[in-house]
């Protein structure tokens, strides 16, 4: 029955996905499309986390409790621990998510002081590229 | 035409994503009870006081593996943040600035309570950063943490106040390049001692003694607390300089 | 219970599609921005429920901190609304 449960989780997640791609890709908004693209960014951190968790009865996070472990600390905690390299990889991935969202907001503010507006298609035609439709 | 183009791509990204979702969960599941055996690798070895040829001196498994044994890809990460916010540097150099008048600020009520939260803000950040290598947490963490303390001030008082503060640009891009020296500097240093670049740990292959990892009482997990408290410093400074960027510049009226 | 974690994870994403959904449909992109702020905590909480308190801490800051103000940022700068047409 929890595969079904899990199986939903996945295919929410790829909505998730499908709806960001669809905003970044049809919103004709500047803006919009920003908002758009950091939340497909994080849809893919959080599957990736979810791709790491052990489906056992307590799971711990990866760090050790104390500070002199002994043996049967470290074992039980081998077996008990989620899994720590999605985890190392993503907060990799949030970084680069954040300097490219930062970058992008520089630089529809830049596009805003040259063209005026921030309506793709505006910017299109005054750029002579695109019809007025 | 091209409705129909944006439309089959979202279609197929659909369809392609439940298929992957089914396959993902026909094979087994990924979340499973066994997780795989490099996890169990860096688990064991990362804080494994008893066999310490590969031990990271850091029984916080994310940090050992971010700033140990994936320290490159650290440093790369970094070096992305400081160039995208080069670029936005660059942009915003070329936009107009407007000093605003100094505006009054919010009610009293404000200001106190603004005051206190920042100063919780400034604490969390800090316990962040410096017990980074011991408990959740770490110099990114910590650094982005400590970059909300300002915003409430930039809210509740005004940006003249937060200039008043000392919250200046060329000092928060002076303090930014000091924390990326001092990274570079941790990171060559076992280089320059014969060991690899950011070792941490002693390796009985390599004539580099290791970097200790307590101080008298202290236990300071080797290069781990010094490479995090660079990184708090870079990371707060960078979103420092942001927002004092976005709260300054000004872009013309309505075209 | 290995019930618990998966049946809070359903309720989040859940949460979430709502959240992502409205944030790419809405008008008014200052809404757009507090709906993904919304959908940012219900992620911040599934990365509690999964067991990765370093990410959760990144994420707060950045999913609910930096990324909704620089972007009301870039709004007031700029114009508020969707032009439509």
């Amino acid at each position: 029955m929890i595969e079904y449960l899990i199986l939903y989780l996945y295919t929410s997640l790829f909505i998730i996905f499908a709806i960001a791609v669809y905003g970044v890709v049809v919103k004709p908004n500047i803006i919009k499309k920003i908002i758009a693209l950091s939340i497909a960014g994080d849809t893919a951190n959080t599957l990736i986390i979810f791709l790491g968790y052990r489906l056992i009865e307590y799971p711990k996070p990866p760090v050790l409790p104390t500070l002199n472990p002994s043996r049967g600390e470290i074992n039980s905690f081998v077996k008990e621990a989620v899994d720590p390299i999605p985890q190392a990889l993503v907060i990799t991935a949030i970084v680069i998510n954040l300097a490219v969202v930062a970058f992008l907001v520089f630089l529809s503010i830049q596009l805003y002081k040259l063209y005026g507006t921030l309506d793709h298609r505006k910017i299109l035609v005054r750029r002579g590229v695109g019809s007025e439709a | 035409m091209e409705k129909l183009l944006i439309y089959t791509l979202l279609l197929t990204l659909f369809v392609g994503g439940i298929v992957v979702a089914v396959s993902f969960n026909v094979f087994g599941g990924s979340p499973s009870g066994i997780i795989r055996s490099l996890a169990l690798f860096y688990l064991e070895n990362m804080y494994n006081v008893y066999a310490k040829t590969f031990w990271a001196a850091s029984p916080e498994a994310v940090n050992a593996i971010l700033w140990d044994y994936r320290g490159l890809d650290t440093i790369y990460e970094t070096t992305v943040l400081y160039t995208a916010l080069i670029g936005c540097l660059a942009i915003a150099t070329g936009l107009e600035k407007k000093f605003r008048p100094k505006e009054p600020g919010l009610t009293i009520i404000v200001k106190a309570g603004t005051r206190i939260v920042v100063a919780i803000v400034i604490l969390v950040s800090l316990v962040l950063a410096f017990r980074g290598y011991i408990t959740p947490g770490g110099g990114f963490q910590g650094g982005v943490a400590f970059a909300i303390a300002p915003l409430l001030l930039i809210a509740a008082y005004s940006w003249r106040r937060l200039e008043e503060l000392g919250f200046r640009l060329d000092k928060a891009v002076l303090l930014r390049s000091l924390g990326l020296a001092a990274i570079a500097l941790i990171a060559l240093a076992p280089y320059m001692l014969g060991g690899y670049i950011l070792q941490n740990q002693f390796k009985p292959w390599i004539v580099f003694a290791g970097a200790p990892y307590t101080i008298w009482v202290f236990y300071i997990g080797g290069t781990l607390l010094f490479l995090n408290i660079s990184e708090f410093f870079v990371v707060s400074m960078e979103f420092l300089m942001i927002f004092i960027l976005l709260s300054i510049i000004y872009v013309g009226g309505e075209k | 219970m290995i019930w618990y974690s998966i049946l809070l994870l359903t309720y989040l994403f859940t949460i979430a599609i709502v959240f992502t959904y409205k944030a790419v449909s809405e008008k008014d992109l200052v809404k757009a921005v507090v709906y993904s702020a919304a959908q940012s905590i219900a992620y911040a909480i599934a990365y509690g429920v999964l067991m990765a308190p370093d990410i959760l801490f990144a994420y707060l800051a950045v999913g609910i901190g930096i990324y909704p103000i620089i972007i009301l940022y870039a709004i007031s700068k700029t114009r508020r609304f969707e032009e439509a047409g």
